[in-house]
């Protein structure tokens, strides 16, 4: 049986957006609600304040405290999340449909009553200040907070959603409610839900849920600024060396958009690709060598992550930057075209038996292109690429001379890049 | 509009079969998906290894990557890669499994590489290929405070006792082990009495009970008894500092069921009811006051052991604290002050993660072996629900009885903290 291609959506009275996807077979349902609010959208605010916000929102509404929300919560069964990212923040849950309606009304008290008290407050300054020093013990993740740091040198894209010791110390109530009221507003959210659900209730219950939502100033412009190549070396006392790399990729919505994932599924998606077979397999220089890509609104970007002893660390670097070289210069085979479409489409069915991957799919596409896509569609998708368009895009984006790299463990950055890698100083 | 009538993924059809060689074979088929996940179980893990080959379980499972008896490293990678598959291996305490999820008509050719996998060429050239490969790993754990807690807890906990064994061997003995070693703990270890095949999604039964049969004729059949006896708890503090690292990491164990044992999902509800990740005892006590980022209790269950597992990760300045709380809810859980109203709300997470896991292929084909291995039987998601249904507060009290929580407790601790900075 294919997963279910019927695509629905609506347009709330409030302005609200919301799609939904019936998957027949299923006892769950997923439930998504996207704020287009992130890090960069924090402008002149301290920065952090969406993820504390986002915090914040679990912590008490105007009728449940905090205990009887999570009680409430528990009671349904769900699974529930909340994420505050670059560009959006997300509220989730995953639990049986037929106790959907339930969700959706305490998941709406949550995001539309929230009352930040003020003891909340301190407990979440101090967890989000803890985290931030609990970072320290985690290089891989440092290093791709420092890449992207990095990499969006310039940009608020670079920002770092934790924010500063500083500014978790100063965000106050007063800074949140405002944030809050400026950036959750009924034009700058959109719903998705996916799996067992009735589709004319819940938009009913929707409807009435965000009547009195207000509107604000809509949805956040973005440009963005090129990226700036730079070499980061942090020296530290840790058993591996952990390198990373990121190099410009192409926007959501870009016709190269699969071609991309070609690119980087060739480059270091999985153990058949170049990372894996030159820097694993064949050197044994590495656990850990692979590559991802990742689309925003205005931009995209291909990371890297090697962890390496430090007396190999040298040799994992240029066997790395000549791998680059060599996609840049050649692109990719056919056979490794065929064997990245495979996989690609495989995947995509795949994933697509879950309702919270079909949820945040079609909420992704939703937000960021207006519009939906059945599976048919993009395996055609993936399916038009060839090796031309993936070597075109290869030298579009200049892979090695916009290379950001950044190196966590006890090498200095002389010892391991030498001359591998060439930027400005 | 309303969803259209079909059968769930819910409602499926189980099998099981045991093959001449010994080999077993469990599957469920699921209407209404389009993958196939299947999975080579193979019962042996780190407790079945010697003081000398720790970490053989694990460097085995990496050779199958590096060659079959068919087939190169590259050309296995190759081959998932021309199915699209999802697949992965892994080893713990007491298994290792080779796993593949694929589109449906993927399914024999998953099936049977594998199979291949099971039985790696073991060459010394392969061998010495992977060793640096098994010691980055090793590495890589030593950046991460988590890891090298728990390794250190179950050495502090499991003392003498193979459980207490890391998984991936240290440095010294991935040093010193030899293909030798290795190849006589294949022959041991791989027999087909000590495999367990399971699948889960769509598929023609027949048609795999044929395939693998076929696949495994001439397998030894092998000798699969495991040595089983029991851990000596030793209840002490143990605090090891490590100055590199600028959180401290605190774990608190104690004694609890095996995965076998008919109090199993008494344990478990009382274990989400102390410390799973949202709204649990610990949840509100440590982490929504600040005083730890992460705060849990875990079931760590075994054929014939268990262990309830605090783990505790905090700033310097709070770990103490954090710790003397943590205590204090271990405490009001033996004098046992749990409300009808906790347990309900435990039992509505686990019976709705039950199902809701149910519908992927993945979580069924694990949860396949899982209830057969631990209760002899293939379990529809209903009767589990069931089991979960009937517990009692009076079974949990019983349970804590039996099996005390508190006072007396093993404690490990790693991190920047000097024991007496800790110790309460």
């Amino acid at each position: 049986m294919e997963p279910s291609n019927t695509f629905l959506s609506e347009t709330l009275h409030s302005g609200v957006e919301v799609v939904g996807q019936p998957m027949p077979g299923v006892e769950s349902a997923a439930l998504g609600i996207l704020i287009g609010t992130g890090v960069r959208d924090e402008g002149d605010r301290p920065p952090g304040i969406s993820r504390f916000s986002e915090q914040m929102m679990f912590r008490g509404t105007e009728s449940l405290d905090a205990r009887a929300l999570s009680e409430q919560f528990d009671m349904l069964g769900i699974d529930y999340d909340s994420s505050s990212g670059i560009e959006s923040t997300l509220f989730s849950a995953v639990l049986l449909g037929a106790r959907l309606p339930r969700a959706a009304d305490l998941m709406a008290d949550v995001i539309r009553h929230p009352s930040f008290p003020e003891e909340a407050l301190e407990n979440v300054r101090v967890l989000l200040l803890q985290e931030r020093r609990q970072r320290e013990d985690k290089p891989i993740q440092r290093v791709f907070d420092f890449l992207r740091r990095h990499f969006f040198e310039n940009s608020p894209l670079g920002r770092d959603v934790l924010g500063t010791e500083d500014s978790l110390e100063e965000i106050n109530r007063g800074d949140l409610v405002q944030y809050w009221h400026e950036r959750y507003t009924a034009d700058n959210v959109a719903i998705s839900v996916a799996g067992k659900f009735d589709w004319l209730p819940l938009l009913k219950q929707l409807d009435r849920l965000t009547s009195s939502w207000n509107r604000g100033a809509g949805r956040s412009g973005f440009t963005t600024l090129p990226p700036i190549a730079s070499v980061h070396c942090i020296e530290k006392d840790t058993a591996q060396e952990h390198l990373g790399m990121a190099f410009p990729g192409v926007k959501i919505g870009d016709p190269r958009y699969y071609a991309a994932s070609v690119l980087a599924q060739a480059l270091g998606g999985g153990t058949n690709s170049r990372l894996h077979q030159e820097v694993r397999e064949k050197r044994g220089l590495a656990y850990s060598a692979a590559a991802r890509f990742d689309a925003l609104q205005e931009t995209g970007l291909f990371r890297l992550y090697v962890g390496t002893s430090a007396e190999r660390a040298h040799e994992s670097v240029e066997v790395v930057m000549h791998e680059l070289a060599k996609l840049e210069s050649a692109g990719i085979s056919e056979e490794e075209l065929r064997l990245a479409r495979t996989k690609l489409r495989s995947a995509l069915v795949m994933r697509s038996e879950s309702t919270y991957a079909r949820m945040s799919a079609n909420l992704r596409s939703w937000w960021f292109e207006h519009r939906l896509y059945d599976l048919d569609e993009v395996k055609a998708r993936i399916d038009a690429v060839t090796v031309e368009q993936v070597l075109d895009l290869a030298g579009d984006l200049g892979m090695t001379n916009n290379l950001t790299v950044v190196a966590l463990g006890p090498r200095s950055k002389n010892e391991l890049f030498g001359d591998s890698v060439s930027a400005p100083a | 509009m309303p969803v259209a009538k079909s059968l769930t993924r819910q409602q499926s059809v189980f099998h099981a079969h045991r093959l001449e060689n010994g080999l077993q074979m469990i599957g469920q088929s699921i209407p209404g998906v389009q993958s196939t996940a299947s999975i080579f179980w193979v019962l042996t893990g780190t407790r079945d290894e010697s003081p000398e080959t720790i970490g053989v379980s694990h460097f085995l499972e990496h050779m199958a990557f590096r060659r079959t008896q068919h087939r190169t490293g590259q050309e296995v990678d190759r081959a998932f890669e021309e199915m699209g598959a999802e697949n992965n291996a892994a080893t713990s305490k007491e298994m290792t499994f080779y796993w593949a999820r694929v589109l449906a008509q993927e399914a024999p050719n998953a099936i049977e590489l594998l199979a291949e996998l099971t039985h790696p060429a073991l060459t010394e050239e392969d061998f010495e290929q992977e060793r640096p490969v098994i010691l980055e790993e090793i590495a890589r754990y030593e950046d991460q405070p988590s890891h090298v807690l728990t390794d250190l807890f179950f050495h502090d906990y499991f003392g003498n006792h193979p459980l207490a064994w890391e998984v991936l061997g240290t440095k010294d003995t991935i040093s010193s082990l030899t293909i030798d070693q290795m190849r006589q703990y294949w022959i041991h270890r791989y027999g087909a009495t000590n495999v367990l095949f399971s699948i889960a999604g769509v598929f023609d039964w027949d048609a795999v009970v044929r395939q693998v049969g076929s696949l495994t004729a001439n397998w030894n059949v092998g000798n699969g008894n495991r040595q089983l006896f029991p851990p000596a708890f030793s209840p002490r503090m143990r605090v090891h500092r490590r100055d590199k690292f600028f959180g401290e990491q605190v774990a608190i164990g104690v004694p609890s069921v095996s995965a076998r044992d008919e109090r199993y999902w008494a344990a478990a509800l009382l274990a989400s009811i102390l410390g799973d990740d949202t709204g649990s005892r610990l949840y509100w006590a440590l982490y929504q006051e600040g005083l730890a980022e992460f705060a849990t209790a875990n079931l760590l269950s075994y054929e014939d052991c268990g262990s309830l597992l605090v783990h505790i990760s905090a700033q310097p300045d709070t770990a103490r604290t954090a710790l003397e709380v943590a205590r204090k809810e271990l405490q009001r859980i033996q004098d046992f002050d749990v409300e009808q109203e906790e347990l309900d709300r435990a039992k509505a997470k686990l019976t709705s993660s039950v199902i809701i896991g149910g519908e992927s292929t993945n979580e069924r084909v694990f949860g396949l072996i899982n209830s057969w291995l631990t209760r002899g039987q293939l379990e529809t998601l209903e009767e589990t629900r069931e089991k979960i249904d009937a517990v009692r507060l009076e079974d949990m009290r019983v349970l804590v009885e039996e099996l005390p929580v508190a006072p007396v407790q093993a404690t490990s601790a790693v991190g920047p903290m000097a024991a007496e900075d800790l110790e309460t």
